[in-house]
């Protein structure tokens, strides 16, 4: 197959086409923001393309290492059962759907584990760092965002 | 048919205002922007004896391009009840159109007020200091509305039993959605940890933010009460807080405490119950009916039932809501942390 250009330069430059030359020359007020909304996503989803499988990899394995502390310093029955999930359903493949799905199953272990660390300071803390940094990277994934037609 | 058919809808209108209504001629039909949810148009018309007036039509896009889901019966209820009690300022609603075969929608008449949203004035340059004591005003007056005065809206039986269902609220929505959302988990079981000291129950908006707000000659307007219910009356100052930190003016970040001080003093309530931490806890809590309607309009993307560039564009903000939710969480414990080690 074609990978060059890659999916993220394709995807952005479909938006910067929107954004430099529809946009300004789009008479119909009602359609402007529908098109900001276009070129918004298409920028996040060539963000995406580019990073998204190596993002979901490295937050999922963070959070069943948490999860699997968790199930040890509390017992917590939820979180045993979503990384039990987790371990029969995790998949070595590499299309994306695959990837999302066991990114889906390590999420779940991680809320799960975030329900139960409440007396427990150190996990408390670590669950805490997993989040800010999903935060972070859901930031990335949307750059100049501004709410369209508001 | 949809209301978007803009060939088609002038004579459709006619036809039913003829039937309902009186006679008129529908002069002109325009689709309006800035209703993310709804679809919302201009209706102008010169009745049959010569007056001329303009209506708001609000009614529901095609089910596969809905963005969010809200009920237009329980929104048709809610503006009678306030336009007949005319505590609130606000655009009267006029007529019902329950029939979906006249415009392919169940649909609303409001009556159409000149002036932009408050957005769109802060945008022009609009005073952002100027604007605290009406945007105030105008919040508290909704908050004043008692449970009974707007008898279509069921009302909870206690604080506690409506705190815990908004919280359950947000664990349902983790137990249910396509994929799993630790956020959520992390949101729900903050919430649950955190509960501050109890308000009465007031009307809530629900959507409480700029672009809701028409900046008109007689002073701003609030609109769009889809997401309203009977609650605390925090929740519309902390779902304004989180909205406007995504899309500023946020004109709490002027001065804070001088914020909370003029909605203690309107509201009536106290400094235990008006004060930055339990700012900051309705901040998270009080999104709960929006950030639903952005998960449930992606989950049925996913599952092929919707489509649209406004149902995809939820996914850029759910993270945005994500984002100012762990910014308030950490406010919070950051303050806490002060109070308890002071």
């Amino acid at each position: 197959m074609q990978a060059r250009p890659t999916t993220e330069q394709i995807l952005n430059d479909v938006a910067r086409e929107i954004r430099d030359t529809l946009i300004p020359t789009c008479e119909d007020p009602a359609m402007v923001p529908n098109l900001q909304m276009m070129e918004q996503l298409l920028t996040a989803a060539a963000v995406r393309s580019a990073h998204e499988i190596a993002w979901m990899n490295d937050e999922g394995d963070a959070a069943i290492g948490l999860a699997r502390d968790v199930v040890e310093a509390t017992g917590d029955e939820a979180t045993a059962a979503a990384l039990a999930a987790y371990d029969d359903g995790r998949s070595d493949s590499l299309h994306l759907d695959d990837q999302v799905e066991n990114y889906s199953l390590a999420g779940e272990a991680l809320g799960r584990a975030i329900e139960a660390v409440d007396d427990h300071p150190e996990l408390a803390a670590r669950a805490n760092e997993l989040i800010r940094a999903r935060r972070d990277t859901e930031t990335e994934i949307r750059p100049g965002f501004f709410f369209p037609g508001r | 048919m949809s209301m978007l058919d803009t060939d088609t809808m002038p004579s459709r209108i006619e036809t039913w205002l003829g039937a309902n209504v009186a006679p008129a001629t529908v002069e002109s039909y325009t689709i309006m922007t800035g209703g993310f949810s709804r679809v919302m148009a201009r209706v102008d018309v010169t009745w049959s004896d010569g007056r001329t007036e303009a209506f708001v039509l609000r009614g529901d896009p095609p089910p596969e391009i809905a963005a969010l889901e809200s009920d237009r019966d329980a929104e048709w209820a809610l503006l009678s009840d306030l336009t007949s009690l005319d505590s609130v300022k606000m655009p009267a609603a006029r007529w019902y159109v329950d029939d979906e075969d006249h415009f392919g929608t169940k649909a609303i008449f409001i009556d159409f007020v000149e002036g932009g949203s408050l957005q769109m004035t802060f945008d022009g340059g609009r005073d952002h200091a100027a604007t605290v004591d009406p945007l105030l005003e105008l919040m508290a007056s909704v908050s004043a509305v008692e449970p009974g005065q707007v008898p279509s809206l069921p009302a909870p039986a206690s604080w506690d039993d409506h705190m815990d269902s908004i919280i359950g609220r947000w664990r349902a929505l983790a137990d249910t959605h396509c994929e799993s959302v630790p956020f959520v988990r992390h949101i729900a079981a903050w919430l649950k940890r955190r509960k501050p000291a109890p308000a009465p129950l007031r009307l809530a908006h629900g959507d409480f933010q700029q672009g809701n707000i028409l900046d008109t000659a007689d002073g701003l307007q609030v609109i769009d009460w889809e997401f309203s219910r009977i609650g605390d009356p925090r929740e519309d100052l902390g779902y304004y807080a989180a909205y406007s930190a995504a899309v500023p003016p946020n004109l709490i970040e002027l001065d804070l405490e001088r914020f909370l001080q003029t909605f203690r003093d309107k509201t009536g309530l106290n400094e235990e119950q008006v004060n930055p931490l339990t700012h900051g806890y309705f901040t998270v809590l009080s999104t709960i009916s929006s950030i639903e309607g952005l998960y449930t309009g992606l989950a049925a993307m996913h599952r092929g039932e919707r489509h649209g560039v406004a149902v995809a564009y939820n996914s850029q903000l759910v993270p945005v809501g994500s984002d100012n939710f762990v910014t308030a969480i950490d406010t919070m414990e950051a303050a806490l942390a002060a109070i308890e080690g002071a």
